[in-house]
């Protein structure tokens, strides 16, 4: 079935309304923004951390680790590591919390 | 100093007029143009790939029946897929050759993008991904319009869009002109034409479902090969990192200090601005926001980003080693560097060169392939990015207020715009040629970051957001960005042939980017008219909408 050819609909104000007023979607925002936040605020701390570290502390990162190794590699990739992880976690706690109570109030809403 | 950036233009105007004898004659640049010994094992692989790319645009044609189709794929990709595809508009030249490339002239440096690429996920995925699927349908300004005046605000999203696309299209139509320039021996204004027109064709024909095809196929073909350089490379080395960056310090002028930062160190507010730029501007790129919307929904939006996540990132820290492999092996052999003892076909070509180091014909054929074809699917994605904000964006829902039955007329404009857009990246690939790839990219994240994060976030958090807010945020985050990077080094300097910058940053994200949310907080707050009143009303819809997906387009299956 092809996607209908006219602008995205809207939804009906009224259902918009009581939807807005239903105390499980209020916890259902919220809990999408604490969710939110709790990914994004880490991140940011995480590489602009690092960030600073590099230009204020170079020295630290020049610290040699094995033959030619320094620290800075193993935090640079660690950085990439912690993004991967952050995603991740989002990721699966919004698929089967905020989904969940997503569904449920479609459901209950639904003619 | 200044006769460089004269030959660049002379070669441009001549390219632009398409006579190949006057391009031939008009450039410096052109001048001793490396010349691979002609490698028929390389070259036929080659051939075979670009063919075979070709043949599944032409099968996706076929398949590609409404504009949903043309725009996303009709919705129907799975979100493993859609990751894939995703991974496969960054395992491009900006990774593939940019990174290693960098890494190769400068080691450590060079991984502050590998890392600012990444970070920018779970910005996207924790603020945008599920509010933006939920509210849009094929672009970002789907869901920017969704309770503001879609006139006035389409048209700013969709110049912005347009600005962004052909930023990021510079850094791969560099990459690709590099490539073909060193393969076959072309001139690199006739690479440049070469190229613009198999992506004009890439477009024409395929749509958006023949490039998520080609990007997922070669997704795969480049973290496979990528991976076996690497292995081949550490073989050399007892399987030790260790081992092979003792070698590369030895190998490279720079010896210890390419294993940490060292340009960074020197100028802390360019690297602070560029990595802002990089950490806000995935959420200002419309051809990866635009990616969203090729899959059913926003549980699969999330699942095809967390896939993107991680093998971009596993992607990123091979680059990263093969650019210090190429200091290791390939730096010192005659074999790969021209008379005056630089890398033949400039960087660029450093992980091109270590495949054919550790891997012989058989493996050049095969990386310079893939890399060649995902350019040119990354290309194709792009301009299809661009020409839907004009023909989706300004002429289907502007001009003709979506009175289009069919979508056949706004087919049409998306072909000719997708024309120009090839045009037009012929020739910016041209003005820009020589400069690092993953720079390139850099400034597009810069100009995304500021002209397109801002107003998005705001759109979707802020209720007293309105319409004249997202046009003054808008304009002023792309006309600060842009002017900034005019001023800036590389453009100031290295095309304009100025003695000194204007704007010292190498990237004008720390300035532009608090300017975009300056203008949109400030055109909103000034807004009094009903309109404004009325917008900032519809709020609590649209967060019903933007939470929930309640009425969100169905997609369809394949």
């Amino acid at each position: 079935m092809p996607v209908e050819e006219t602008p995205a609909g809207r939804t009906e104000p009224g259902l918009a309304a009581a939807i807005a007023a239903d105390p499980a979607f209020r916890v259902l925002a919220q809990r999408r923004a604490r969710l939110g936040l709790s990914v994004v605020i880490p991140t940011m701390v995480i590489y602009f951390g690092y960030l600073a570290v590099l230009v204020s502390a170079p020295e630290l990162l020049r610290m040699r680790l094995g033959q030619a190794t320094t620290l800075g590699l193993p935090l640079g990739f660690g950085v990439m590591v912690a993004t991967f992880l952050l995603v991740l976690f989002y990721v699966r706690r919004a698929g089967s919390d905020l989904d969940r109570l997503t569904q449920t109030i479609i459901a209950r809403h639904a003619r | 100093m200044s006769q460089i950036p004269n030959g660049r233009l002379a070669a441009l105007s001549a390219a632009a007029v398409m006579t190949p004898a006057l391009a031939l004659a008009a450039g410096p640049n052109i001048g001793p143009v490396v010349r691979q010994t002609v490698n028929p094992t390389a070259i036929g692989m080659f051939l075979v790939f670009v063919l075979v790319t070709l043949g599944i645009t032409f099968w996706a044609a076929r398949r590609t029946r409404s504009v949903g189709d043309f725009y996303n794929a009709g919705g129907g990709i799975s979100g493993f897929q859609n990751g894939l595809a995703i991974a496969g508009d960054y395992v491009s030249a900006a990774s593939f050759l940019g990174i290693s490339a960098l890494v190769y002239t400068s080691g450590y440096d060079g991984l502050i993008y590998s890392i600012g690429f990444l970070v920018g996920w779970p910005i996207v995925v924790g603020l945008l991904a599920d509010r933006l699927r939920n509210l849009g349908r094929f672009t970002f300004a789907d869901a920017v319009s969704y309770r503001l005046q879609p006139g006035p605000v389409r048209t700013v999203a969709a110049v912005n869009s347009l600005v962004v696309v052909l930023f990021y299209l510079i850094a791969q139509m560099v990459g690709a002109g590099a490539l073909i320039q060193t393969l076959f021996g072309l001139p690199y204004d006739a690479a440049e034409i070469v190229v613009g027109i198999l992506m004009i064709l890439y477009v024409l024909f395929g749509g958006m479902l023949a490039t998520t095809w080609v990007q997922i196929i070669k997704a795969c073909l480049m973290l496979a090969g990528t991976t076996t350089i690497v292995l081949l490379t550490l073989s050399r080395f007892g399987f030790s990192l260790d081992a092979l960056f003792a070698s590369a310090v030895a190998a490279h002028p720079r010896h210890a200090a390419i294993m940490a930062p060292g340009a960074q160190v020197a100028h802390p507010l360019s690297t602070l601005s560029l990595g802002i730029a990089l950490m806000f501007g995935t959420g200002g790129l419309p051809h990866i926001l635009m990616r969203f919307f090729t899959v059913p929904d926003a549980r699969a939006a999330r699942s095809s980003i967390a896939w993107a996540t991680g093998l971009v990132g596993y992607f990123y820290v091979m680059t990263s080693l093969v650019g210090f492999g190429a200091i290791a092996l390939i730096s010192h052999d005659p074999l790969y560097l021209d008379a005056a003892g630089r890398l033949r076909g400039s960087t660029t070509m450093a992980a091109l060169h270590l495949s054919h180091a550790v891997g012989g014909d058989l493996m050049l054929g095969f990386m310079s392939a893939v890399a060649f074809a995902t350019i040119l699917a990354v290309v194709a994605g792009l301009t299809i990015a661009g020409a839907s904000a004009i023909s989706h964006d300004l002429y289907a829902c502007v001009l003709r207020r979506g009175e289009d039955p069919g979508g056949r007329s706004e087919k049409r404009v998306t072909q000719v715009t997708s024309l120009a857009i090839g045009l037009i990246a012929v020739a910016l690939g041209i003005l820009f040629q020589g400069e690092n790839v993953a720079f390139l990219v850099g400034l597009a994240f810069a100009v995304a970051a500021s002209a397109n994060f801002p107003v998005l976030l705001l759109a979707m958090y802020w209720r007293g957001f309105t319409t004249r807010g997202a046009v003054w945020g808008g304009w002023l985050g792309m006309l600060s960005s842009v002017g900034l990077t005019v001023l800036s080094k590389a453009v100031w300097v290295a095309i304009l042939g100025f003695q000194h910058p204007m704007f010292g940053l190498d990237s004008p994200a720390l300035i532009s980017l608090p300017l975009g949310f300056l203008g949109g907080w400030l055109g909103s707050i000034t807004d009094r008219t009903g309109r404004a009143a009325r917008e900032r009303a519809a709020f609590d819809e649209q967060y019903v909408r933007s939470q929930t997906g309640i009425g969100a387009a169905v997609a369809t299956s394949h």
